[in-house]
């Protein structure tokens, strides 16, 4: 009787950790959000803080439909390859609903990895249509084949190992979530192109675009980390049976001391002048989060020696893999390619290696061998399925023109045109001098004079588009009619109240 | 089937059958127990460790914008620093076997149980939030070798002894001295109002004064403070809000465990004590400097927050065992604290502290550790007027003054030393300049970045403005150029070699709206600007 009250106890605690932790992995959708707005500039803020906004959204829908059933649907029709029931949640028993919140939350970080590959450039169809298709069928196959019973997590019994059974194993998803996640957004950075002024052609030189706010990301990467802990520490799925504690306990500290030695070695590759040198604040973030990232798939296995190893070869993957993308002129905004394949890739081969006890490095017999040669049957079968249906997807919108926004949207910026929602309205700043000077501008047009003398226009070079207010606009027409020629801007302002003139002398 | 009618081999089995189950029972007990506390650790955890991410934004908030991403890489590193030393060093030092003064055994996690993982991430978190507060007070003219090497002491060595002595179970502190009446006086302090907030309010005071304040920070012959504002009130209410978040977890969970009788009306009590304390702090400091014989008459943003965060450092000792209305009541005088402290380091002691640290978390941990005594319904003075209460008093003194002395020692031997090798401080023109990019390389926010090409209200202005400000880097609101203050500050200007002007005949750039601008404008004196972004090479102009 006593294991029957206790059973219920037993599985509200679990619905409880499955569901606090999963809260947490959803914060870390607002930690890429908040990563990837700052690391863009100002001008497309709005059109990448709506794509993660959205992501979180379209997953709950798709993964609701599709997702769940293809990933564990476990009914009849169900095979080593995919599952088949529980479409829309039909036919739920009450207590899994945590497990979908928590692997619905999965399926979120999966889709929002691509969004910062693809940022400043991606059409907002193209956008929804890849989200869509990542979290409610590329992916849940994969959390079929490695979580859901698939072949990859049944594995193979050998002979030669008197039928020990070896699969893959994958504690967390470096390579569920995050080698397909990375590839998907290296395949559709590839398509798209990289983006206006990235790279030069003649010269070769590579434009360093910067992000319009370190703070903003750096506020994003603190809450990915904190997210990273309970991505890595709820993927035990229960805290009920004997030894549950210690093993979350267990990963989490691997993920820290992981994240903390690949955090050291990426600042300080940048700062012996390999790839730069500074002491740079954002390889610092992407170096542990790389860390976190190998940190995935063993960090229940592992010894914290181990975690120490992954996190310093963690550091060396992110930066290598962050040059090769620029040497072969591939553009990644957020080095989510680096990030999350480089490190995803690291992590599952990792963990043949560096297991406590069955590691190549520890055991160093056969069947450590065989462990290795399904990490990269594994890794392999992951990269191919989501690089094909990535390419199929992306190449198809590309084929529809639905991939990119125009050019003169992308010079121009995404923010106004796509969502009419400036991030930082120029009106909705300052509290002084200059900005009553607009509102003057603003209210009382007529009394105010332009004179304008000498100011060139050149017809074949469009004037700095700032510019652009109506005013000033007019008067330019009016001059280029008249076919002045002229090199610097007068302004007069006065204003009636005071009867007093401001001068404004500015060298364009 | 009664009792009566079994046969005695029958009872005999159905004893035996008895224990079994009841010892089946006991083990799912205790591994049932294990997992809640680890699991409430590892959560509560998780949660402090977010406080990293408020102490960053706070910070980053309160430095001027040329060096954000400087004092951002150090609260991240912090974190990552403590990773690595309290791993390899400070966990054994803390909680590692040893004697009373130390540990040591479990470098490394050598040997350490798996049922202890949970319990290292926990404490590990508190180190980290030690060393990051040090980071505020030293903000904007620190090396970052120096922040290297001071982080990495804190979380090795400094704050573990402090807290072996105070929390670990051989500890001097912590284990306190048999009374002759038979009771144990031990030293109290739950979640480390003395064992993290005083220590780390020390070591930042201690930093700060050796590395002295930052240019321009005090006159330099009356020594009055002049105001040195932060670059962004949003970030810092941000990271506000992060820390209240955080504190909430800091000292609920010092209760260490759920599972045990009461745990879970402990940990409430300690959570609602913690916000009570900062209400009353925050409350305390907003109306004090609202009066104009405090503060400058003003309803102060900054001032309230950090008031509200002294009023939860002072709880941290003695959150779990006194009542609401002592916890309301320590929080208004944390918040009394706050201000006395900072008005001593500004007006008296001319220490410059750009965040306030040193009076958040040694005014209120100072306070937070006497106020125990007094406090607390199982020891304090109010409620138990005896030897023993007093005694205890006597006891908290002592740790408070133990603490004090361990770490002021240390890390002025620490900083001394550094700033004897030239590591400590940033050369002039850096700290004129900004850390953001000649140390890292990033600006937190590149001109080149900001911007969009589709006219809007104002652009066209804004940009006229914004281009004849950089080409001269002086911005004078002109009119009567008589009055004392704007003839300082101009003074000023033109006797520092160091600040980088563009040439003289450059236009310099007048505005002149109207008389109540002009008056606004001499009220706050703001003439210099030294903050704008200037052109930077144009590696990416050409495309």
């Amino acid at each position: 009787m006593a294991e029957q009250i206790s059973s219920e106890v037993l599985q509200n605690l679990d619905v409880m950790f499955l569901i606090v932790t999963g809260m947490f992995v959803f914060f870390m959708q607002c930690g890429f959000a908040f990563l990837e707005a700052g690391a863009v500039r100002s001008k497309n803020a709005t059109n990448i803080l709506i794509k993660n906004v959205m992501d979180s959204f379209v997953s709950g829908v798709s993964y609701w439909l599709f997702g769940y059933a293809f990933a564990y649907g476990d009914g009849s029709s169900a095979n080593k390859f995919i599952g088949f029931k529980h479409f829309a949640s039909h036919e739920m028993e009450s207590e899994t609903f945590a497990s979908w919140f928590f692997q619905y939350t999965f399926a979120a970080t999966a889709a929002t990895i691509v969004s910062g590959a693809v940022a400043e450039r991606c059409e907002f169809i193209a956008y929804f249509t890849y989200s869509i298709f990542i979290t409610g069928f590329i992916y849940p196959v994969v959390t079929h084949w490695a979580w859901g019973g698939g072949w990859l997590s049944q594995g193979m019994d050998y002979s030669a190992l008197n039928g020990t059974v070896v699969n893959y194993q994958d504690f967390a998803g470096s390579g569920v979530v995050h080698v397909l996640g990375g590839v998907a957004a290296l395949v559709g950075a590839i398509l798209l192109g990289p983006r206006l002024g990235r790279f030069h052609k003649e010269s070769g030189t590579i434009g360093q675009l910067r992000g319009h706010s370190v703070p903003i990301a750096a506020l994003g990467g603190f809450i990915l980390f904190f997210g990273f802990l309970a991505f890595n520490g709820g993927s035990q799925l229960s805290i009920t049976n004997k030894g549950d504690g210690a093993a979350v306990a267990l990963s989490v500290v691997n993920t820290i001391i992981s994240a903390s030695f690949a955090a050291f070695g990426s600042l300080i590759i940048n700062r012996l002048n390999f790839l730069g040198s500074s002491w740079s604040l954002l390889a610092t973030i992407n170096g542990a989060l790389t860390g976190m990232v190998a940190a995935c798939a063993g960090c229940n296995a592992m010894a914290p020696w181990g975690a120490c190893i992954l996190g310093i070869i963690s550091s060396i993957v992110y930066t290598s893999v962050s040059y090769l993308l620029k040497k072969l002129r591939i553009d990644d905004p957020l080095d989510a390619v680096a990030v999350h394949l480089g490190g995803g890739t690291w992590g599952v081969i990792a963990i043949a290696f560096l297991d406590k006890e069955e590691g190549i490095f520890v055991a160093g017999d056969l069947k450590s061998g065989y462990k290795l040669a399904w990490q990269l049957i594994g890794w392999s079968s992951i990269v191919g399925w989501s690089a094909v249906l990535s390419l199929i997807i992306f190449g198809l919108l590309k084929l529809c023109k639905v991939l990119r926004v125009p050019a003169e949207i992308e010079e121009k910026g995404l923010d106004i045109p796509k969502h009419k929602e400036p991030a930082y309205p120029v009106e909705a700043y300052g509290h002084g001098h200059i900005e009553k000077l607009i509102q003057i501008l603003e209210n009382h047009p007529r009394e105010i004079e332009f004179s304008y003398t000498n100011m060139t226009f050149n017809k074949d070079e469009p004037t700095n588009a700032y510019f652009e207010t109506p005013e000033v606009k007019r008067h330019r027409d009016k001059m280029m009619e008249n076919g002045t020629d002229v090199t610097t801007v007068k302004l007069q302002v006065t204003d009636e109240m005071d009867n007093k003139q401001t001068e404004m002398n500015s060298r364009m | 089937m009664s009792v009566q009618n079994l046969s005695q081999e029958g009872l005999y089995n159905l004893t035996v059958d008895l224990q079994e189950q009841i010892q089946g029972l006991e083990t799912w007990k205790t591994y049932t127990n294990d997992n809640m506390d680890q699991s409430f650790l590892l959560t509560m955890g998780i949660i402090i460790y977010l406080m990293q991410g408020g102490f960053a934004l706070l910070e980053a908030g309160s430095v001027r914008s040329k060096n954000t991403t400087n004092i951002l890489i150090k609260n991240l590193l912090d974190s990552f620093v403590s990773g690595i030393f309290y791993w390899l060093i400070g966990y054994a030092f803390a909680y590692g076997s040893g004697n009373s003064f130390i540990g040591y055994d479990n470098f490394a996690h050598d040997g350490l149980k798996n049922t202890d993982y949970a319990t290292w991430f926990f404490q590990y978190c508190f180190a980290a939030t030690a060393a990051t507060i040090v980071s505020g007070a030293v903000a904007e003219r620190c090396e970052f070798v120096a922040y290297l090497v001071y982080s990495s002491m804190i979380t090795g060595f400094i704050y573990p002894v402090v807290s072996h002595w105070a929390w670990s179970s051989d500890g001097w502190l912590g284990k306190g001295f048999e009374h002759t009446s038979g009771t144990t006086i031990t030293y109290r302090d739950f979640a480390g109002s003395g064992a993290v907030h005083t220590l780390s309010g020390v070591a930042a005071f201690v930093g700060a004064a050796v590395m002295g304040p930052r240019i321009g920070r005090f006159d330099k012959e009356t020594k009055r403070p002049e105001d040195i504002k932060g670059h962004s009130v949003p970030l810092a209410a941000l990271g506000g809000f992060i820390l209240i978040f955080g504190f909430l977890a800091f000292n609920g969970a010092s209760q260490g465990s759920i599972s045990g009788e009461n745990d879970g009306a402990i940990v409430s009590i300690a959570i609602k004590n913690t916000v009570m304390a900062g209400s009353g702090g925050a409350f305390t400091t907003m109306f004090m400097n609202r009066l104009k014989l405090f503060g400058d008459a003003k309803w102060s943003f900054g001032i309230t927050l950090n008031g509200c965060l002294s009023g939860m450092v002072s709880i941290c000792s003695s959150c779990n065992e006194v009542e609401t209305y002592s916890a309301l009541a320590t929080g208004i005088i944390g918040g009394v604290a706050y201000m006395i402290v900072t008005w001593l380091m500004l007006n008296k002691l001319h220490v410059d502290d750009p965040l306030d640290a040193c009076a958040v978390h040694f005014g209120g941990g100072v306070w937070g550790v006497i106020a125990l005594a007094f406090f607390s319904n199982e020891v304090g003075i109010f409620y138990h007027w005896n030897a023993d209460s007093g005694l205890q008093l006597a006891w908290q003194l002592v740790g408070l003054l133990t603490i004090i002395v361990w770490t002021a020692v240390l890390s002025f031997i620490m900083f001394y030393i550094l700033k004897k090798f030239d590591l400590l401080r940033v050369p002039f023109i850096l700290e004129m300049k900004g850390l953001d990019i000649p140390k890292h390389g990033e600006p937190a926010y590149p001109t080149e970045a900001y911007g969009h090409g589709w006219g809007e209200r104002g652009d066209a202005l804004h940009t006229m403005v914004k281009q004849s400000v950089q080409s001269s880097s002086t911005t004078l609101v002109s009119a009567d150029l008589s009055t004392p203050r704007i003839q300082r500050s101009k003074l000023a200007l033109d006797s520092h070699k160091d600040i980088p002007r563009h040439k003289a005949e450059q236009p310099k750039f007048y505005l002149d709206v109207n008389k109540e601008h002009i008056d606004n404008a001499e009220k706050n004196g703001v003439v210099l600007r030294q903050d704008l972004p200037g052109q930077r090479s144009n590696e990416n102009t050409k495309f």
